[in-house]
């Protein structure tokens, strides 16, 4: 496995969606391979920070501004 | 059960990102569970060790379902029992140098068997690792062929080992890098996950007989 399949593969290892043997491969790559390994902590980071933002906590302007830039985005 | 667990220093599972609680005194930890349908509790048979490797070995206790995936045993309940002190900088400074002669003394047979004796000869000289790696480039670099590629990995091993930031991660690298080598450093082609998976056994055994266990 590559550094740029760790890359690739590193949400989805994350929840949990890969196979035994991917999983396998995934983690001996990322022991290894030390830039591998901040990236996975990263997204493990991110993850659990944005994870505990509940939604309340937006303001109406602050979800408004998000619903319009999502919408935008589909159409472009 | 009875397992193992590399860990950090701080005894965090360098993959999972889980804490286990350090023994305050001469016992063990307080038991840790696993965060159901979240990050599993790793731990390890010796002879999982090899894929694991970080700067601090503990022999941990088990308890409830352990599912063995092969590289590693993942446990509901665990906690650290007490550090293997057999483990050490210098042990992990040894596997590395293991790897890099084994892989050495195959570059050397390819560049025998490319003609190239002279290189063969140098290379095979050299004992120490940067002996080893300073050899290594220099076959590597002339002409293309097995023993340049093998030559080349060898290098490399020595090289990255020592690129890291301490000597259990460099016998990690380094362990990774002989068996890729050995197995023909193509994972695609027919042989090389059994040639891989015997290269990681005999490290495992280095690693089991060495320290003891």
């Amino acid at each position: 496995m590559t550094c740029k399949q760790i890359v690739e593969l590193v949400t989805e290892y994350l929840d949990g969606g890969l196979s035994p043997a991917e999983a396998a491969r995934f983690e001996e790559h990322v022991t290894s391979c030390p830039p591998c390994h901040a990236h996975l902590e990263q997204m493990r980071q991110t993850i659990d920070a944005v994870g505990r933002i509940p939604e309340e906590s937006l303001s109406p302007d602050a979800e408004q501004d998000l619903l319009e830039a999502f919408r935008s985005w589909k159409q472009g | 059960m009875r397992a193992y667990a590399f860990l950090d220093p701080a005894a965090t599972d360098y993959v999972s990102g889980v804490r286990w609680p350090v023994p305050a005194d001469d016992g063990p930890g307080e038991w840790r569970d696993s965060m159901g349908g979240g990050e599993p509790l790793r731990a390890c048979t010796p002879d999982q060790l090899v894929w694991w490797i970080d700067q601090a070995l503990w022999e941990v206790e088990l308890v409830g379902d352990v599912y063995d995936t092969g590289r590693s045993l993942h446990g509901e309940r665990g906690r650290l029992v007490v550090p293997v002190d057999a483990w050490s900088p210098a042990v992990a400074h040894e596997l590395t140098a293991d790897c890099a002669v084994r892989l050495r003394d195959r570059a050397v047979a390819a560049l025998e068997a490319d003609g190239r004796h002279a290189e063969a000869r140098a290379l095979g000289a050299a004992d120490d690792l940067d002996a080893i790696a300073d050899a290594a480039a220099a076959a590597s670099a002339t002409e293309p062929g097995a023993g340049s590629l093998l030559a080349g990995y060898t290098s490399d091993l020595v090289r990255f080992a020592g690129f890291m930031p301490d000597p259990s991660r460099g016998a990690a690298v380094a362990a990774r890098i002989a068996a890729h080598a050995l197995a023909g450093g193509v994972e695609e082609t027919p042989g090389y996950d059994e040639a891989y998976a015997a290269e990681r056994q005999r490290q495992a055994n280095w690693l089991r007989t060495r320290l003891g266990l």
